[in-house]
């Protein structure tokens, strides 16, 4: 059962009443054994002093308790009077009891409206508050004990007054005197063990003592020689005071009080006034409660400027952590730029000692690139006090390097307390590198990007998004994202802005399809763009990373054409060989029945047909063999191959078959040896062989030439060049020669310029012939150095 | 002269020259009517005897019935293809040891090594051939099959 639920149970209230109440009678029958027997209006202020007590700190529901101890003690004192029947003890004691218990209700009442539930010790106007709040309590005991007592004749109403006010004064300055005892209760005397305060404390005391018995009880040599000393032990409480706070004054007071009561009540010390005991008293209860009114209030003063100090103590610790460890830097600056304090984070930070920066002037520590800026804003700073000027520096760390400070200053030199200029600054290096790193990743990223805030206001592009968009940088940071937008899509992007606003997420590219942006010159261009939300503390931005994609597009419509192309090749291949195949059987038949003719013919001027018939069956058949490695034609297979040494194996071929026409072949090779054309090597090897066996076939003389000329025609080609000394061919010719079929020759399909010049458009070059009659012609085959298909992979 | 004749098992073609038991039967199938009567007339004139089919369907039966020393085909054919008809052939043991020449117009290297593997075809001759290096086939293919009798 805890403390609260205990003082509030009713069955603690019940033993506690009568508890109470014999605690009060107790002690008033104690004050009567004491010496002040002799007067009637005393006896119970100790005890009132009790009840006060009891109603502060338990609760006014306790009043019974004391109503029921003064009832006791004055019944008591009435009955031991003869001249009172019990009628009259009774009514006599019940007002003196309910005045004693109201003056205690009251003045607990109103001090506690007054002050709540803090401790009246610690603080000099609850004291204050306390002594009034008392004597307006005490008024109302005062008065009903007084008209009682004068009832009751025991006294006469020409005294009222008097008895009223040595009534008031008694309780007042007993419950002054003795409740700060009960209010120390429970507050350390000492905030820590220590022997000397505690050695310092006991022979205070004891001196008081000493001295309390001097004054007021007339001991020792000393007092009989007259030497007033009654203000001594005054000096010492207040000294006990000023030490010990409301313990020393407590505590010398109630020692002081106990010394004083006994030595005046036998009739010794200064307050004892010949004749009255009750007059000697109150001058005694008058100097004692003024002794203790004036500590209270010291001790609280003290108290106070106590707290004061320990408040400042611990608000100033704070503010020194708070400085020391601090990511900022504090300089104090004099008007001249030396610095005159430096926070000691300084040493974390730059690595300078404190000492090491006061008394130095701080250009010293500025690299000299800002020194004339530096000096501008100083004087700035000087010229226009308490404003605050923000600045971006490089200062020298002890170690030497230089890093990145963003500082700021503001001119206090008016006012008092600071008297300088106020230097703020804080190391901004890693900050600024993370930043650096940022903007250079930006800047040189190959996909444009731009940043755009909220409304769509472009804030950041790199370099590549002007190159894309067309417009200067300085002109794109004054437009808005949807001036991108092509038209006929803008009137419903910015909603898409806002929508993407409202659930920020990373939107990867390619999850739209078929987005376009336009550019300065009002094109179009195909884009696939990524959208990454970034926070920062200017809210949420959206980073824009543009793709440009006509080239991959022109890849796609490149890679379209060729399976176009692929396509028609394999249909032609599939018909040819259809065609070829069919037609190869009649042919064959025609064959057999010319040799059987041939055979049974007796008429030799017959045979002469037949082997005509005979020789345009072998000619159709060479048709088909045309035609069909003609539609056998297949997408190159590209691979690396060195294109001289392929030709000069061609060139040996074929010069091999023609040895006979002694032909010369003269080679001007213009590339290096080990050239590399991504080709495929089997169908080249077919163009070059078909290329010289027409060159060849076109000598009708011994001793012709060919040259052979190999050289970059530009950065995109190679042009190999075949030119012959033989018959060329004519004008009228000229633009037929790559028509399927078409031959001037004796034997020959017309079908291989045909092949070679479609090989060569597989191959992405080009396929010329220059001739003049009898003036012999010049082949060129030019060939991309970088394959087109490379170039997409 | 060629007599076309019309009997239950189709139209055969006969010559007078192949009744000459001692000359070596070849048997030709193709569905080419006019292929068919001048191949048959340049094997006739070239001492051969000649059976021409020309229902591919009724090959298997006659080759039991006629025991050729040698059969040339056609691949491509209405009823039965050649290759199916060269695998009936080779799997029956009648017809086994009867060698095969096939004729074709165009072949690609898959079907020609499926001829060999499936169908006992060894010896192949391209479509339009000259009549002399097809005799010369037949010469060498009966010489082979001479020998490994």
């Amino acid at each position: 059962m805890n403390v609260d639920r205990l003082k509030s149970s009713s069955v603690f209230y019940c033993i506690a009443i009568p508890v109470i109440a014999i605690i009060y009678y107790w002690i008033a029958q104690m004050s009567f054994m004491f010496a002040w027997r002799h007067t009637n209006v005393n006896a119970d202020c100790p005890s009132s002093a009790v009840g006060f007590i009891i109603i502060y700190i338990f609760g006014q529901r306790f009043w019974p308790g004391i109503w029921l101890g003064v009832f006791l003690v004055n019944a008591g004192y009435y009955f031991s009077n003869p001249s009172f029947n019990l009628f009259q003890v009774i009514l006599f004691s019940i007002p003196i009891a309910t005045g004693n218990t109201l003056e205690a209700v009251v003045s607990s009442y109103l001090l506690k409206k007054l002050i709540g539930n803090r401790n009246p010790l610690h603080k000099a106007q609850d004291i204050l508050r306390f002594a009034l709040m008392l004597m307006v309590g005490c008024a109302i005991g005062a008065s009903m004990g007084a008209i009682t007592v004068c009832l009751s004749n025991l006294s006469y109403w020409n005294s009222f007054v008097f008895i009223w006010f040595i009534w008031w004064f008694g309780n007042f300055s007993w419950i002054f005197t003795l409740t700060p005892f009960f209010w120390a209760i429970g507050q350390r005397p000492f905030s820590k063990v220590d022997l000397k305060r505690i050695l310092e404390f006991v022979i205070s005391l004891s001196v008081l003592g000493v001295s309390n018995e001097m004054v007021f009880n007339d001991r020792f040599i000393i007092s009989q020689m007259h030497i007033p000393i009654t203000y001594f032990p005054l000096a010492l409480t207040v000294w006990l005071t000023y030490r010990f706070g409301y313990w020393g004054a407590i505590t010398s007071i109630l020692l002081t009080l106990n010394q004083a009561f006994q030595g005046t009540s036998k009739g010794a010390g200064p307050f004892f006034s010949s004749g009255d005991i009750s007059t000697s008293l109150l001058l005694l209860d008058t100097f004692i409660a003024t002794v203790c009114g004036t500590c209270l209030l010291l001790a609280a003063a003290l108290y106070e400027h106590r707290q004061a100090q320990k408040k400042i103590f611990l608000s100033e610790q704070r503010f020194r952590a708070l400085v020391e460890n601090n990511s900022d830097i504090i300089l104090l600056v004099n008007s001249l730029g030396v610095i005159t304090y430096c926070s000691p984070s300084v040493t974390r930070i730059m690595g300078y000692r404190q000492e090491e920066q006061v008394g130095h002037n701080i250009l010293e520590f500025i690299h000299s690139e800002y020194e004339e800026s530096i000096k501008i804003e100083f004087s700035h700073i000087l010229s226009h006090p308490a404003e605050v000027i923000k600045t971006l520096v490089r200062i020298r760390h002890k170690n030497g390097s230089w890093r990145w400070v963003e500082g700021s200053g503001q001119n206090l030199l008016r006012d008092t307390s600071i008297g300088a200029i106020v230097v703020n600054y804080r190391d901004i290096t890693e900050k600024k590198q993370v930043q650096e790193r940022f903007e250079r990743v930006f800047e040189s990223s190959p996909l444009a990007k731009i940043i755009v805030n909220k409304q769509g206001k472009i804030q950041l592009v790199n370099q590549t998004a002007e190159v894309l968009l067309g417009y200067p940088r300085e002109e794109m940071l004054k437009m808005s994202i949807d001036d991108f937008v092509p038209e006929r899509v803008r009137k419903p992007h910015p909603a898409h802005r806002e929508g993407f606003h409202k659930s920020p997420k990373v939107r990867p590219m390619g999850s739209v399809a078929n987005l376009s942006v336009l550019t300065k010159d009002k094109r179009e261009i195909p884009v696939e763009i990524a959208l990454t939300p970034i926070e920062n503390e200017d809210g949420l931005l959206v980073l824009a990373t543009i793709m440009d994609i006509t080239e991959r597009k022109a890849a796609e419509e490149v890679l379209r054409n060729e399976l176009k192309q692929a396509t028609r090749l394999a249909d032609v291949g599939t018909l040819a060989a259809i065609v070829a195949h069919e037609l190869r059987t009649p042919l064959g038949v025609i064959q057999m029945a010319a040799h059987n003719l041939k055979n049974k013919n007796k008429d030799l001027a017959k045979d002469k047909h037949l082997e005509n018939i005979q020789k345009k069956v072998w000619e159709g058949n060479h048709i088909i063999d045309n035609l069909l490695s003609y539609s056998n034609i297949k997408m190159p297979i590209y691979e690396s191959c060195p294109i001289l040494n392929l030709l000069d194996e061609c060139i040996s071929n074929v010069s091999n078959q023609f040895q006979r026409l002694d032909i010369a072949v003269d080679k001007f090779y213009k590339v290096p040896q080990g050239f590399v054309l991504e080709i495929d090597s089997n169908q080249i090897r077919e163009v070059i062989v078909n290329v010289l066996n027409n060159a060849y076939q076109s000598m009708d003389i011994k001793g012709g030439r060919i040259e052979v000329l190999v050289q970059r025609n530009n950065d995109e080609f190679l042009q190999i060049s075949f030119k012959d000394s033989g018959v060329g061919i004519g004008t009228e010719n000229l633009d037929k020669i790559f028509r399927p079929f078409f031959t001037t020759k004796a034997k020959g399909t017309g079908l291989g310029l045909t092949i070679c010049n479609e090989i060569i458009n597989l191959h992405h070059g080009r396929f010329d012939i220059q001739s003049l009659k009898a003036q012999g012609t010049t082949v060129s085959i030019s060939l991309p150095i970088q394959s087109k298909i490379f170039k997409q992979q | 002269m060629l007599s076309v004749q019309q009997t239950q098992s189709g139209y055969q073609m006969q010559s007078k020259e192949s009744k000459m038991q001692d000359l070596p039967k070849i048997m030709i199938v193709d569905d080419d009517v006019e292929l068919l009567e001048e191949l048959k007339e340049v094997l006739s004139f070239n001492n051969y005897e000649v059976e021409a089919m020309f229902n591919s369907a009724l090959v298997f039966e006659v080759a039991c019935e006629k025991k050729p020393d040698l059969i040339i085909l056609d691949l491509k054919m209405k009823n039965k293809s050649g290759f199916q008809l060269a695998d009936e052939l080779y799997n029956s043991f009648k017809t086994k040891n009867i060698p095969l020449i096939a004729i074709t117009g165009f072949f690609t290297e898959k079907e020609h090594v499926l001829m060999m593997k499936m169908c006992g075809i060894k010896n192949i001759i391209l479509k339009p051939f000259e009549p002399e290096s097809l005799l010369a086939k037949i010469a060498s293919v009966l010489e082979e099959a001479k020998r490994n009798a």
